[in-house]
């Protein structure tokens, strides 16, 4: 073995360039991952801090189980601190509302309203303090501001600002400034004031409730046995409420945050393909130009396996050093980033421990995967061809055998998600096995079609280079499977970049509003109840019946519908929307699936009925009739279908108000209920959510504009769902632009594959070179000759990427049918395909042209005696 | 026992689509110490018969024996192993690895078979010595004269003490003073250390320095004789009345 690795040892000291290369490669990809899920880490760890920050590093706190936002009554805080485990019981009372200056004028977005109890609140001094100093009197209206909040208001210590209500307006005192990340401060500024005040201002008939109490214990509490205690005590003083402790909360947030984490892997593992195929080419490339070495260990003893190993150790030794190399430069991209971005990066730049472990042993499968067949190929080399005084072209062996073992494989994925087999099943075998099949499948395949390309397109080339096609014959098929390598490396890119990319696109264009849609939607994060909801009713903007109130709650599943044994990537929780079926069935013009609007209203009002969409039917095969169990505040209830639609989004409307809550619950698919069955079920009192259709005779957009101004007056927010969906639009093409970076990131790593490439063909081809020079091929055709083959194999990184990539996609879009229950009809953005296509092309000319620019430069007898040499 | 006996081997090789018979039916036998030169013009089938004494193919049919032991007889791996041990090579490209230094290179059968440090470095030094390289021992190859490279070789082929040595054409890449030396080397090898070589040339005057010359023409034996008394003038002359009256 000493002696084997002393050989892989020395092949690597021959070719240092091509090693380094390869090297950079499996370290980028190494690096990439411990980036990508260190900046998971590290994102995680800014989500944790920002909960203790803004909710208080506590033990534990209660909520309303499914309705966030409803009032917890005092007797609840009463109870808490008679508890000796309890050190205080902090009732809070948030929301979120609109902030007006002095004169009336609106200042910024919406700002978050925390109104608590000083001093059993201190722990909100993590905050830092800027200026001024915290409120001591329980009911003056003093309020401490972040900067952000500030800087909106043109204001400065001793200034007063206004929060508005639907009929009243609540004049405060700006007594200190605290500092809050920028990051979080620009996207929602935060307001604390006394409890009291605002539990006045607010709820004036309910002036006791809070919406969350946080509980700080004694030292020396077994917290378990305090939530175990209370999980029986507390529905005894009010029902419908959750207790969690700290750990749970995290540890749902952590599995919320569960597909991020799944992502973050998933972008590494693409750019670790990538560096498979260029560690595969670079192995190919040694064993291809080793033949006659190999055959003379063969020829004085040396067995096949010995051989094998001889590559494998490679292998492993570049893997190692990429690792080496790989992983500080992990840590060094995420310090980095957490260092230019220290606003993104609030706990700074985490390195993922149990990411760099990936990484390792990623890399180094990834690397015996990659020596597979070139240690197959040199443990093949014939000990007569040491006996030959010159060494022939190495045949392109199995290259029809890897081309009907690849076809196979291509079949395995379709054949999983088509199988109609269990969902789980499904969802696990696409993953670990259809996935990379197609990926491996369309790599045996290259070979053959990398070949098929070359005689295609190298006529068409020569013509446009100026160049004889004998010349250019045989550029690639001289050395399949390394240009496979390379052009496999290339796929990997493209093949990700259509995937996402046409993946996106198709998601949101499938949400289609229907015809008839409400004016606008009206937010009250803290909810209004029926005085207020009668207020907001008679207001002159809105047309006589044309406000519909919306009861919002996010149950869970009676039984599992969406998600998928052992991942948390689908929720198996749900939107329950409470309406008053006779006028928002009018108001929603809603697509039909099953049953119709008239036999829906009716059934709705019998209760327990509700509406739900497509993603059901699919998914479950749920039609009209048909039984739906959801965990209510009695147990689980049966609901029985009364229609399906087609998802209108208001789901996605709610959302995007509302990502605090999305983030604690994730939900999928939609349920339409009644009002009194939110109320009965789901414990949900006040209203949050309201569509109108407003009165004017101005244009719909100014209409809505003034409306909106009118609203932010009151300290209600509006959404018009057409401007809505644009805002949607362009935060899902930023999320693909990031998720395109995955893409983009695998061709920059395979970027050195094909530089490796062709430098490796313009070194093996030396003395061929040199002969063509020598009678008299000019420079400019050297030059072309190069560029030409750096173009073949860009075209067959293209071709294969687009084959791979709408194989993969179609895939993916039956899962989603098969996962999601969501099949919109397929939309190809040809725009960012083509640019990384071009991307592709322009990745193979650039890596060509030192190798060629070096080799035109070349004297014809440098050429020919370093040539020689390596014959 | 014999070291080496060839028995009747015949082998045909597909070249385009015709066939061509490499050997046809060749036995010949060589003695424990003997240096047998095999000479033959371009295609007579020289370098197939050392294929096949190196168990580096199979013949069509007939046997080679090397220390009695049937080369066809063994699987690809059995066979590896005994050219390991039993057989030496010397190549005419010396075929030394060029990121090896002279040392390592010699050493490359004994390192392969996992043989300990202390009996590898003991081999080496001695035959390092033997051939006139020690203070040549850490240059690579590309640093070393031809005739360096090939005594190099030959100290491979040498260092497991092999049953034979089958050298092929040992001194096509060296000029005429390299030659010699290396055939002086061999001659000695053979006078000496009683070791059994086999050589193909179609130098007369490297054949010259063997104890017999066979010559094969057309896949066939057409005479062996002693070169006892016989420089090379005279042996290129019976090499081409050979040829011309077989």
């Amino acid at each position: 073995m000493k002696l084997i690795f002393k050989l892989a040892l020395a092949n690597v000291r021959t070719h240092k360039v091509r090693m380094t290369l390869t090297v950079a490669a499996i370290a980028l990809s190494v690096s990439l991952i411990v980036a990508v899920t260190s900046g998971y880490a590290s994102a995680q760890a800014a989500a944790h801090r920002g909960i203790s920050i803004f909710i208080g590093s506590t033990d534990a706190q209660i909520t309303r189980n499914q309705n966030l936002r409803g009032g917890i009554g005092h007797a609840v805080i009463e109870a808490l601190e008679k508890d000796p485990d309890v050190l205080f019981a902090d009732g809070r009372l948030e929301l979120s509302s609109s902030l007006l200056k002095l004169d009336g004028t609106p200042a910024g977005g919406l700002a978050q309203v925390i109104g608590l109890q000083r001093p059993e609140a201190d722990n909100v001094q993590g905050l830092r303090m800027e200026q001024g100093h915290w409120f001591e009197n329980p009911q003056s209206n003093d309020a401490v501001i972040d900067q952000v909040a500030m800087e909106r208001l043109q204001a400065k210590i001793g200034d007063e600002f206004i929060l508005p209500a639907i009929d009243r307006q609540l004049k405060l005192r700006i007594i200190g400034v605290v500092h809050k990340p920028n990051i979080l401060a620009a996207a929602m500024q935060t307001i604390y004031l006394p409890l009291k005040t605002l539990q006045e201002f607010m709820l004036p008939q309910q002036s006791d409730q809070v919406s969350r109490v946080l509980i700080q214990f004694r030292t020396g509490t077994d917290p378990q046995a305090f939530y175990d205690r209370w999980s029986v005590k507390l529905p005894a003083i009010e029902p419908d409420l959750r207790l969690r402790l700290s750990s749970q909360t995290h540890r749902d947030m952590d599995k919320n945050l569960q597909g991020l984490e799944v992502v973050s892997y998933f972008g590494g593992s693409v750019a670790m393909l990538a560096a498979m195929f260029i560690i595969f080419s670079s192995l190919s490339m040694g064993v291809s130009e080793r033949q006659r070495t190999l055959a003379m260990l063969r020829a004085v003893g040396a067995v096949r396996s010995q051989l094998g190993w001889l590559v494998v150790s490679e292998a492993i030794f570049l893997a190692c050093l990429g690792i080496i190399i790989g992983i500080p430069l992990g840590v060094l991209w995420i310090k980095l980033l957490a260092w230019q971005f220290d606003f993104l990066f609030t706990a700074g730049g985490v390195v993922n421990i149990g990411g760099a472990i990936y990484a390792a042993i990623g890399s180094l499968v990834t690397a015996l995967a990659a020596s597979f067949l070139p240690a197959l190929g040199a443990m093949r080399a014939s000990p007569l061809e040491a006996m030959t005084p010159l060494s022939s072209a190495t045949p392109n062996r199995g290259i029809h055998f890897s081309l009907i073992v690849g076809l196979l494989m291509l079949c395995v994925d379709p054949l999983v998600l088509w199988s109609g087999a269990n969902r789980n099943v499904v969802f696990y075998l696409h993953c670990i096995l259809g996935v990379p099949t197609v990926m491996v499948g369309w790599f045996l395949v290259s070979p053959v079609l990398v070949n098929g390309i070359e005689r295609l397109i190298g006529p068409v080339l020569a013509k446009v280079f100026g160049l004889r096609l004998a010349l250019l014959r045989q550029q690639l098929s001289r050395s399949t499977w390394r240009s496979a390598g390379a052009a496999a490396a290339l796929m990997v890119g493209l093949a990700v970049l259509i995937v996402t990319q046409t993946q996106g696109t198709t998601a949101i264009a499938g949400w289609k509003l229907p015809d008839h849609f409400p004016d606008a939607f009206i937010y009250s994060y803290l909810g209004l109840d029926a005085a207020d909801q009668k207020k907001l009713a008679e207001l002159p903007e809105i047309r006589p019946g044309g406000l519909s109130p919306i009861a919002m709650a996010s149950p869970e599943f009676g039984v599992s519908v969406f998600g998928i044994a052992g991942a948390a990537l689908v929720p198996d929780a749900t939107m329950f929307f409470g309406i008053d079926p006779d006028q928002a069935l009018t108001m929603l013009d809603l697509d039909w699936r099953d049953g119709n609007p008239e036999d829906a209203k009716r059934m709705l009002k019998l209760g327990r009925h509700v509406i739900v969409t497509q993603e059901y039917k699919q998914l479950r095969g749920l039609g009209v009739n048909d039984k739906l169990p959801l965990k209510t505040n009695q147990g689980v209830v049966d609901f029985t279908i009364a229609g399906v639609v087609w998802s209108p989004g208001i789901d996605v409307i709610t959302s995007t108000h509302d990502l605090s809550l999305q983030f604690d619950q994730r939900t999928a698919a939609s349920l339409f209920g009644t009002l009194e069955d939110a109320k009965t079920y789901f414990g949900v009192e006040r209203i949050h959510l309201f569509a109108a259709n407003l009165k004017g005779d101005v244009e719909k957009s100014q209409l809505i504009t003034q409306f909106k101004t009118t609203m932010r007056g009151k300290g209600l927010d509006v959404g018009d769902v057409r401007q809505v969906k644009f805002m949607i639009q362009q935060i899902f093409s930023r999320l693909l632009q990031l998720a395109s970076t995955i893409a983009y990131a695998a061709m920059a790593v395979a970027s050195v594959g094909v530089t490796n490439t062709i430098m490796a063909s313009v070194r093996s081809r030396r003395w061929h070179l040199g002969v063509l020079r020598s009678i008299g091929a000019t420079r400019g055709q050297i030059l072309r000759l190069i560029l030409a083959e750096a173009i073949l194999l860009g075209l067959a990184g293209i071709i294969l990427g687009l084959m791979s990539g709408f194989h993969l996609e179609l895939d993916a879009h039956h899962a989603w049918g098969v996962f999601f229950g969501y099949e919109p009809p397929l939309v190809v953005p040809f725009v960012p395909i083509l640019i990384g296509a071009a991307t592709i092309m322009a990745v193979s000319i650039l890596a060509s042209l030192w190798p060629a620019a070096h080799a035109a430069r070349s004297q014809p007898l440098t050429l020919l005696s370093a040539g020689r040499a390596s014959i | 026992m014999h070291p080496l006996i060839v028995k009747d081997v015949r082998k045909k090789f597909r070249q385009g689509d015709r066939w061509i018979q490499a050997l046809a039916g060749i036995s010949l036998t060589v003695e424990q110490g003997n240096f047998l030169a095999i000479m033959g013009a371009s295609g007579s089938g020289k370098s197939t018969l050392l294929h096949l004494m190196a168990g580096l193919t199979n013949p069509d049919d007939g046997q080679v024996l090397i220390n009695d032991t049937d080369l066809s007889k063994m699987n690809d791996r059995q066979l590896t192993l005994f050219r390991r041990h039993q057989i030496g090579l010397i190549f005419q490209a010396f075929n030394l690895i060029p990121t090896l230094s002279a040392e390592e290179n010699l050493r490359l059968p004994l390192l392969l078979d996992g043989t300990s440090d202390e009996q590898i470095v003991a081999k080496s030094d001695s035959l390092l010595a033997q051939l006139g390289l020690l203070e040549r021992r850490t240059h690579r190859p590309d640093a070393l004269s031809g005739g360096e490279q090939q005594r190099i070789a030959i100290g491979r082929a040498l260092i497991t003490d092999p049953a034979v040595i089958l050298a092929d054409e040992p001194t096509g890449n060296l000029d005429s003073a390299n030659s010699q030396s290396v055939c002086e080397l061999l001659h000695k090898l053979c006078t000496e250390q009683h070791r059994t070589i086999l050589m193909v040339t179609h130098e007369p005057s490297v054949a010259v320095w063997a104890s017999e010359v066979a010559i094969l023409k057309d896949g066939k034996l057409v005479t062996r004789f002693a070169t006892e008394g016989i420089d090379a003038e005279a042996l290129a002359i019976r090499y081409q009345e050979a040829l011309k009256n077989n």
